[in-house]
């Protein structure tokens, strides 16, 4: 694995195997995560190692992210090092713990990992994660390289222990998807090795007497942390020879690097990985240096705003010179750079967009699609089908299968955050007169979904869930959950089903069909609604992608479908109705690809003409 | 040097930036590849952008990627805010239909249409069928292997060699010998 490369060694890391390189360097103990794009790789990079470095740390995926932050935060209470890592919305389910934990502060290194995602490449919102350290009082930082960020996250280890703070390190989309160089440094010999529980109940019990003492607690480590930041190594200035300053904040120093040079300029820069708290004398003395500075930094105006309260002469999203929304580039910061020093850009960058866009018009939209044989398709096949009959209301939640939002399902008309399909059709279910028919995936059901179908129980909500089981979390990249009983190291863990952990929830209506098996999906979700509390179908099949590869995995060759020419009349019923991508128009009429077709049969059942049938070899 | 790959989920585009970032790294360069994840890996749309040199961040900035290899037409029309009058572009004439076009939402342009349209942008337009030079290879998927061939035959970065030896590093070896074909047909028949 390049991951574990020696000492010394150049390797060419994802910045998500940079982050899991820096934490095997700091030798963490426990790492926990929930999958989310664009964090995922991190885990799934520890996941593996924890396979080939046996006794080294413990590797897990949690249940949600609330759950991981508090499994690291465990191994951090007993001074151990303990890591967390989710996608910026999950920071959110994991706030709680994050506020108070914060106060308590930490004993063994504590890192939480959160990679925002400027400009929404596959979430719900673009929020800015150095709002928890502001508001949290907890350290944020940023790395500007694949390489700083290696060598950051050892660092946030050595940090969080040195000033007895949780650490957030702050990645995004750009840097985690990025690869780069890498020079690798030592990963300890060590073993995870249990101690004494050490009982601090005047630290660890945060009733408000002791908070009130944390608390000030607190603001004295962030202070300590502060005067040492002022010194850091990784707030750096470069001279200049311009009266215009640059305060260039993680990632977006690369842009400002690049954007300079296509300029052909040399400005005075402050490059800052220390989001919260700022280094403000350091700061002070660098807008003092110069007339005029401008921020650059990704997502909302922080730094912006502190440096405000030292000089009126500050340029950035307040003023209009960089956009409030989506992520950067070189061309959007030269623009920023070009229109303070009223010179023009390098290349007319709105006029490439618009004469790009004027070309591309005759290009069809490609959105993502579910795959060929998604089990997910043919449950969409029968909602729709069924709500062209009866008017239903159909929230659904966060996973492959929000893609039911696009035609021809248009299956997915709510989707807000984890678990949401199940708490928004509760409080549907008080006020519309249509029915209503939820979706929400098998992890989600896991992560957010229980406590929402435990109250629809209690409080006697009516409608319809219908999860949909693909045994995997398929979005982020096939990572096992609770349902499945597979453990992050590969080990076997225990398999909690979804029908069981539904009636223990007491839901009286369970059924559970096969999701290839459109007719008895049909049959169950008309039965469903027509009972008289909430209902829960779950739709069971293995994802397709993780199907054809234990296939191919055994040998196995599957026998493709085919569409007999002679009895098709073209109706369009597998192709317009039902949508497999594996289906496409030769001319007018309909054909199936052999390379695509994952024979699920789906396609022969909804068939009106029978006329698909498996391909005779 | 900044070339952007594009083209659809499951065309082995992360191979292909993989392979150039490895001849890059074997000849002593600076490499950074950029690439995203999750909704794009769906059957849609997906862009790899690769910066070798003397160079800080990931993304190419727009009209100026020196190369476009482009493993589906459309997508190159798609992304075409990344190409200039200078940059270099290697088409794949091989359509990958979207299921808009099959839902009767939208219309395929002749692959003719699309040509012209980029020639409209870029000067230096390369175009081949990979799919069926990938087939005469020895296996249909080996068409982004064909790609990086027909590139190098139109640049002066790397040589056939040097491209044969990135795709030895990077590729398992049981496939070594069809990718090999496939980089040699390719740079045959560019």
């Amino acid at each position: 694995m390049h991951v574990l490369g020696s000492e010394g060694e150049k390797a060419f890391l994802l910045g998500n195997e940079a982050i899991a390189r820096g934490a095997l360097e700091a030798g963490v103990d426990v790492f926990a995560c929930y999958p989310g794009t664009p964090s995922s790789e991190i885990g799934d990079t520890l996941a593996k190692v924890s396979k080939l470095l046996k006794d080294f740390m413990h590797v897990e995926y949690s249940t949600n992210e609330k759950v991981a932050f508090e499994v690291a935060m465990g191994a951090s209470l007993a001074g151990k090092r303990g890591m967390c890592a989710m996608k910026h919305v999950g920071v959110n389910v994991a706030s709680d713990a994050l506020f108070s934990f914060a106060y308590i502060g930490a004993v063994g290194g504590f890192v939480l990992v959160t990679a925002d995602d400027p400009f929404m490449h596959s979430s719900q919102n673009e929020q800015d994660n150095r709002w928890y350290g502001l508001s949290a009082k907890v350290p944020v930082f940023e790395a500007h390289s694949v390489q700083e960020l290696k060598d950051l996250t050892k660092e946030c280890f050595e940090i969080s222990e040195k000033f007895g703070l949780p650490v957030i390190l702050r990645t995004y989309t750009r840097l985690s998807h990025a690869r780069g160089i890498v020079r690798l440094g030592k990963i300890p010999e060590k073993k995870l090795e249990k101690v004494e529980w050490v009982a601090k109940p005047e630290k660890f019990v945060v009733l408000p007497s002791n908070a009130r003492k944390l608390k000030l607690e607190l603001e004295k480590k962030l202070k300590n942390l502060q005067d040492f930041l002022e010194r850091w190594e990784r707030n750096w200035v470069e001279d200049g020879d311009s009266r215009l300053g640059i305060i260039a904040c993680g990632l977006s120093y690369s842009y400002v690097k690049d954007a300079l040079k296509r300029l052909n300029l040399n400005l005075p820069i402050l490059k800052l990985s220390s989001m919260h708290p700022l280094p403000m004398k350091k700061i002070e003395d660098f807008v003092t240096s110069v007339e005029r500075v401008l921020v650059v930094e990704e997502v909302d105006p922080i730094v912006e705003i502190f440096v405000k309260t030292l000089t009126k002469n500050v340029y950035g999203k307040l003023t209009g010179h960089l956009p409030m929304h989506y992520e950067y580039s070189i061309p959007i910061v030269e623009k920023a750079i070009a229109k303070l020093l009223n010179i023009p850009t390098r290349l007319d960058y709105d006029r490439i967009v618009e004469r790009a866009r004027e070309i591309s018009k005759i290009a069809p939209p490609r959105p993502p699609v579910l795959c060929p044989g998604c089990p997910h398709s043919p449950v969409f096949y029968v909602l729709r089908k069924i709500a062209n009959e009866v008017k239903c209301a159909l929230p659904s939640d966060i996973g492959c299968y929000t893609l039911g939002y696009n035609p021809p399902y248009r299956a997915v008309e709510v989707c807000v955050c984890m678990g949401a399909s199940v708490g928004v059709s509760n409080g549907l279910s008080w006020v519309i007169k249509d029915k209503i028919i939820a979706t929400i995936g098998d992890s989600t059901f896991f992560h957010a979904g229980i406590p929402a179908l435990i109250n629809a129980v209690y409080n006697g909500a009516k409608f319809v869930l219908v999860v949909l089981d693909n045994m995997t979390t398929g979005m982020t990249g096939h990572q096992p959950h609770p349902g499945i009983g597979l453990k992050a190291d590969g080990s076997v863990g225990k398999a909690i089903k979804i029908e069981e952990v539904a009636k223990a929830c007491g839901v009286e209506f369970v059924e559970v069909v096969n999701s290839y098996s459109v007719r008895n999906v049909e049959d169950a979700v008309r039965r469903a609604l027509d009972h008289d509390s909430v209902a829960v179908v779950v739709a069971k099949q293995l994802c397709s992608i993780v199907r054809m590869r234990e296939l191919r995995r055994k040998g196995v060759k599957l026998l493709p479908f085919e569409i007999l020419q002679n009895k098709c009349n073209n109706c369009g019923e597998c192709y317009r109705v039902f949508s497999c991508p594996a289906i496409y128009l030769d001319g007018e009429k309909p054909q199936i690809d052999p390379a695509l077709c994952t024979s699920c049969g789906v396609c022969a059942r909804i068939c009106p003409e029978r006329a698909i049938k498996v391909k005779k070899s | 040097m900044d070339i952007i790959i594009v083209g659809v989920g499951g065309q082995g585009i992360l191979t292909c930036s993989n392979i150039l970032a490895r001849a890059s790294m074997n000849a002593g360069l600076n490499v950074i590849t950029s690439e995203v994840h999750g909704m794009a890996q769906r059957g849609g749309s997906v862009e790899v952008h690769v910066r070798i040199g003397d160079v800080h961040s990931p993304l190419i900035p727009l009209g100026s990627a020196d190369a476009m290899i482009a493993l589906e037409p459309v997508e190159a029309l798609r992304k075409a805010e990344f190409i200039g009058k200078d940059s270099l572009v290697v088409v794949n004439t091989k359509p990958i239909v979207p299921v808009s076009v099959t839902l009767g939402l939208a219309r395929y342009p002749d692959v003719d249409e699309v040509i012209d349209a980029i020639k409209s942008v870029a000067d230096r337009v390369v175009h081949l069928n990979a799919f069926e030079i990938a087939e005469k290879a020895g296996d249909v998927r080996s068409a982004n292997v064909v790609m990086l061939g027909a590139f190098a035959k139109h640049t002066e970065l790397f040589t056939l060699k040097e491209l044969e030896k990135a795709v030895k590093d990077v590729l398992p070896e049981k496939v070594h010998d069809v990718n090999i074909k496939a980089l040699r047909l390719g740079y045959e028949l560019a």
